[in-house]
């Protein structure tokens, strides 16, 4: 019952959000309002599943007190204390709410990312070697596109924006297709197994 | 003995030296803009041809549809990105409506309309909107070609979105003249998937340059209009506007109504983009010289001992 049921739900809603979208009649397009409405709803649900899961996650966390168990402790107290000041204080430009996410979450977050332009340099420095001539092409490309990518690479290296436009636009994408063409084909597979009820991990465990 | 020594030395060079001079290779230039360093800006066909689109708008009922959905992780590069497009509309009166499809966005993209609206001395609601965030995204994109209305019932700040005197004209993507898709992973993707291809809207994107790469076969193909890759692409966006604003000569008359200071500051946020270029073009340049170090390391001392 408690597969089946889903199945089912999941194999009759997969072959009608297939043919409505190639019926053009007013009902076809009521259902798929519907639908979307239908989404939308499950969409706020899947919200809050994430919250509680968030929530029950990090006081496992605490109960055990697993290593770093206090950053839990620092999750859940920043999630409550900026909730309770949304919904008392407002969320509009100069409120206390919109002042803890300009002046702390903002900077955390750009600050995180930017980590990343060490650790790049740090990694080309030690790994992006010329081993074989794969790798060398690779480094050459690479470094050809990094001085296209700045305004003095064309002025001090003399790259030409061609050469970097023609490695992003031919290579590169002729590479990008292929993979996508596979995502895209991998895609509508998996989506079949799971209309026809093939793959059904989607239901959790023991499914 | 001693060139090996020296050698070695580099090559085992702690990591912290290489933290250093990337720190350096990002502050240096970043102080020097205040001496006036700035390297110039040569623009690209995919971001001239976003450019042409919004000018080709002028006039028209439609409006430009932004969906700021990066987050604060992200914005270094997108939210100039965002605030130049909307400061191009709003300079040509082009009704702009904002949204975002990023929880943690929702601060930026109302921050980013806010401010340069008060620049313009445009009207929220008339003008322009910011209707916030809406889940899940594949919803929020088909629903816009049905009705933007169901979608985003309110907009940011609670407002009845029937009751929005500039949505009375906007129902879906019809309404729609040029959808902006700004986003750090591959929303701007689904865009094309679910309105570009159903709806038939053009969409034009802003990326980040990490993942410039995935983006290109859309472009190619026509799906993306146009495209900015990093802060480059915002970059050359804003030398079009700047010449733009030259050479309609509306720039001067609208600054002399703001405080030496606040000149200031809006004159720092119009050139943010450009700024940023300096501390990027030192940054790949060191990054290469410590890519060309550790090449010549690995062939004068590591590939005969295969050390690696």
């Amino acid at each position: 019952m408690r597969t089946s049921i889903p199945l089912k739900i999941t194999l009759i809603m997969g072959f009608l959000m297939c043919a409505q979208y190639f019926i053009p009649h007013q009902a076809s397009e009521n259902f798929y309002d519907l639908m979307l409405g239908w989404t939308r709803i499950i969409g706020i649900f899947a919200l809050m599943l994430g919250l509680s899961s968030l929530v029950r996650v990090h006081y496992r966390k605490i109960d055990n007190k697993v290593k770093g168990w206090i950053y839990s402790v620092v999750t859940l107290v920043s999630l409550v204390i900026t909730g309770l000041i949304g919904m008392a204080g407002g969320i509009d430009e100069g409120s206390l709410f919109m002042n803890i996410y300009t002046f702390i979450q903002l900077p955390l977050q750009a600050t995180m990312f930017s980590l990343l332009a060490f650790y790049i340099t740090s990694a080309a420095y030690r790994s992006f070697r010329a081993r074989n001539w794969h790798a060398s092409l690779l480094l050459v490309a690479g470094v050809i596109v990094m001085l296209g990518r700045i305004p003095i690479g064309d002025y001090m290296f003399g790259v030409p924006a061609w050469l970097t436009k023609w490695i992003m636009l031919i290579p590169t994408t002729a590479a990008m297709r292929g993979v996508l063409l596979g995502v895209g084909l991998g895609g509508i597979a998996t989506a079949l197994k799971i209309v026809l009820g093939i793959e059904r991990s989607y239901l959790g465990g023991g499914a | 003995m001693k060139g090996e020594t020296i050698l070695r030395n580099i090559r085992d060079v702690d990591r912290r030296f290489i933290y250093l001079a990337i720190l350096l290779a990002v502050v240096v230039p970043l102080v020097m803009v205040a001496f006036g360093l700035n390297f110039p800006t040569t623009v690209t066909p995919e971001v001239q041809r976003i450019f042409d689109r919004i000018e080709s708008l002028v006039g028209d009922e439609r409006c430009v549809l932004i969906a700021m959905d990066y987050d604060p992780s992200t914005q270094p590069e997108l939210q100039p990105m965002a605030k130049v497009v909307i400061r191009h509309c709003m300079l040509r009166r082009i009704k702009v409506i904002g949204i975002t499809n990023a929880i943690t966005g929702i601060g930026l993209g109302i921050s980013a309309m806010t401010t340069v609206a008060e620049e313009y001395g445009l009207v929220n609601g008339e003008d322009w909107v910011f209707l916030g965030f809406q889940t899940p995204p594949v919803v929020v994109m088909l629903g816009i070609g049905e009705n933007i209305k169901d979608v985003f019932p309110t907009d940011y700040y609670g407002t009845l979105s029937t009751e929005i005197p500039m949505l009375e004209n906007v129902t879906d993507y019809d309404d729609i003249g040029l959808l902006v898709a700004l986003a750090g992973n591959t929303l701007p993707v689904s865009w094309v998937t679910y309105a570009g291809t159903r709806y038939d809207v053009p969409i034009a994107t802003g990326v980040t340059a990490v993942s410039a790469a995935d983006f290109y076969p859309y472009l190619q193909t026509g799906q993306f209009i146009g495209m900015m890759g990093g802060i480059k692409g915002a970059a050359e966006y804003e030398e079009l506007l700047e010449r733009l604003e030259e050479s309609l000569g509306t720039y001067e008359p609208r600054m002399a109504g703001f405080s030496p200071e606040e000149r200031h500051h809006l004159e720092k946020d119009r050139r943010k983009a450009r700024r940023a270029m300096n501390p990027q073009s030192i940054a790949h340049i060191v990054i290469i010289l410590f890519i060309i170090l550790g090449n010549i390391t690995y062939f004068m001392f590591d590939r005969k001992t295969s050390k690696f």
